[in-house]
């Protein structure tokens, strides 16, 4: 018997209007399927809606159509109890320390101070900077405060994890170490995640299975499994393996790539 | 020195124009008088309820037309045009709404100073990052939390400003107030000492007048420097 999905995307289509007044077609309707403590990477050319799809999950934008279901309700809005973001231009509240920032979520949500504080040190240390506590974002790297960026996603315990292109602007080495840690966090805390990235070698080392979409109109065009126990250490990364699902991820996205680049 | 000697040589009037020893005089003189003490702690009170009140409604009206963008293109020319009308115009009607107690005082005050205080928390908040405001909703964060959250400290550098401005006017317009309406303090000396031609009182009064709004001021500044640490922090 195969389990129930955690979150059930079906037909879900969004349109969008263009400055320039043209219908322009984000996601053509889409089906998808996420199963608890699954990590599953959306990757597609610029323009295929993979983020309007995450934001459309996590309810912070409608669709056109369709409905996303997670543990069973309906998403009609923000669900603070179930979802929390990770994005990509880290958005951390610059005037709050680390620690302050990683507690935004559990205040909002109204827990008391003395509940937060333990749950924020562990977060903080999860993500290895409990030296680095009571410093403002400004003082930190960019890796640095994407990790505290993750550690706010996970104060709040959500069951799932959104994340659109967190480690988009690091450079190869940081997001190497960071995708290393990340696998192993979500691995332990046993999140279902989605997860968004341009990059091919990243999605093959997250993810069970790479959503493949394509553009105009976005859609999802092939689902490729990646079978291969997590966490993941370095060693899979030279792995054979690990080159065939490159690969064969290489060729199904080519012609999107291409096809979207041309047009650019 | 010079303004002191051309005084001193005859070759203008101290009735008008006192020499500065005079001021200095009167100051000293003024400032054995408990009346006149009292008199310079009353505007010292009435100024900054008239800055307090002034800094939570321009706060409030500011962020709230910071973040609604029609509200801003709306009443920002209205905004821009209040500011620059000259506020003695609507006197007449403070007292008629306050009567012409200190109660009127602070209205005017706190009506010379607001829109200063509005126009630019109103500005400073137009500049929120939208990611802030959505992290806030991804979160599960009500209009209320974003408000308190997010676009209040984001307004802060406004809000200081507004506020440092609006100590200057709202002393501005306590007096002028005093001035017009007022059978004794400060504003009523003034008048008395002007009429009686004891100019090196008028100016020994202004005088101070002016060193105590400008050390509001400067304190203020240094309060400013304290919340606002974060911003200066790995700019170098």
């Amino acid at each position: 018997m195969t389990p129930r999905p955690y979150v059930s995307v079906k037909g879900i289509s969004k349109t969008y209007t263009s400055v320039r007044g043209e219908f322009v077609e984000a996601l053509s309707p889409v089906d998808l399927e996420v199963y608890p403590g699954e990590f599953v990477c959306l990757i597609g050319p610029s323009g295929c809606g993979k983020s309007t799809l995450l934001s459309i999950i996590g309810g912070l934008t409608k669709a056109d159509s369709g409905a996303v279901n997670i543990s069973g309700s309906l998403v009609t809005g923000p669900m603070p109890n179930e979802v929390a973001f990770v994005f990509q231009d880290y958005t951390l509240l610059p005037w709050r320390t680390v620690e302050r920032n990683v507690s935004l979520g559990l205040e909002l949500k109204r827990v008391a101070k003395k509940e937060r504080e333990p749950t924020v040190a562990r977060c903080v240390a999860l993500v290895g900077l409990t030296s680095h506590a009571k410093a403002f974002p400004r003082e930190l790297s960019g890796g640095m405060q994407q990790r505290v960026a993750v550690a706010r996603a996970l104060a709040v315990d959500p069951a799932v994890l959104l994340m659109d292109e967190p480690f988009g602007a690091l450079d190869e080495q940081t997001r190497m170490v960071l995708g290393n840690d990340l696998s192993s966090i979500v691995a332990k805390t046993d999140k279902t995640t989605l997860f968004v990235t341009h990059s091919l070698s990243e999605a093959v080392y997250l993810a069970d299975r790479l959503v493949v979409m394509s553009a105009s109109p976005g859609r999802i065009k092939e689902i490729i499994v990646v079978d291969e126990e997590r966490p993941r250490t370095p060693s899979f990364r030279t792995s054979e393996k690990f080159r065939e699902v490159h690969e064969r991820l290489f060729n199904s996205l080519r012609d999107e790539i291409f096809a979207v680049g041309r047009d650019a | 020195m010079i303004f002191e000697g051309i005084v001193r040589a005859g070759i203008y009037n101290p009735y008008f124009l006192p020499a500065p020893s005079a001021v200095l005089k009167a100051i000293v003189l003024l400032a054995k008088d408990g009346q006149v003490r009292r008199a310079f702690l009353d505007v010292a009170l009435w100024s900054g309820e008239a800055v307090v009140a002034s800094a939570v409604v321009g706060t409030l009206v500011g962020c709230l037309l910071g973040v609604w963008p029609l509200g801003y293109r709306a009443y920002l020319p209205v905004l821009s045009t209040a500011v620059s009308i000259p506020k003695i115009v609507f006197f007449p009607i403070i007292v008629l709404l306050f009567g012409i107690g200190a109660n009127a005082k602070v209205a005017y005050g706190a009506l010379s100073a607001v829109f200063y205080v509005t126009l630019n928390v109103a500005g400073s908040a137009r500049n929120v990052d939208p990611a802030f405001l959505r992290a806030v909703r991804a979160f599960g964060g009500t209009r209320v939390d974003a408000l308190r959250r997010v676009v209040l400290p984001s307004a802060l550098p406004g809000i200081t400003v507004g506020i440092w401005v609006a100590i200057k006017h709202a002393v501005n317009g306590v007096l002028i107030a005093e001035l017009y309406v007022s059978i004794n303090g400060i504003g009523a000396d003034i008048n008395r000492f002007t009429q009686q031609l004891q100019a090196d009182r008028v100016y020994a009064l202004a005088l101070t007048l002016t060193v105590m709004a400008v050390t509001a001021a400067w304190l203020w500044g240094r309060v400013d420097r304290k919340f606002d640490a974060w911003r200066r922090l790995g700019d170098a």
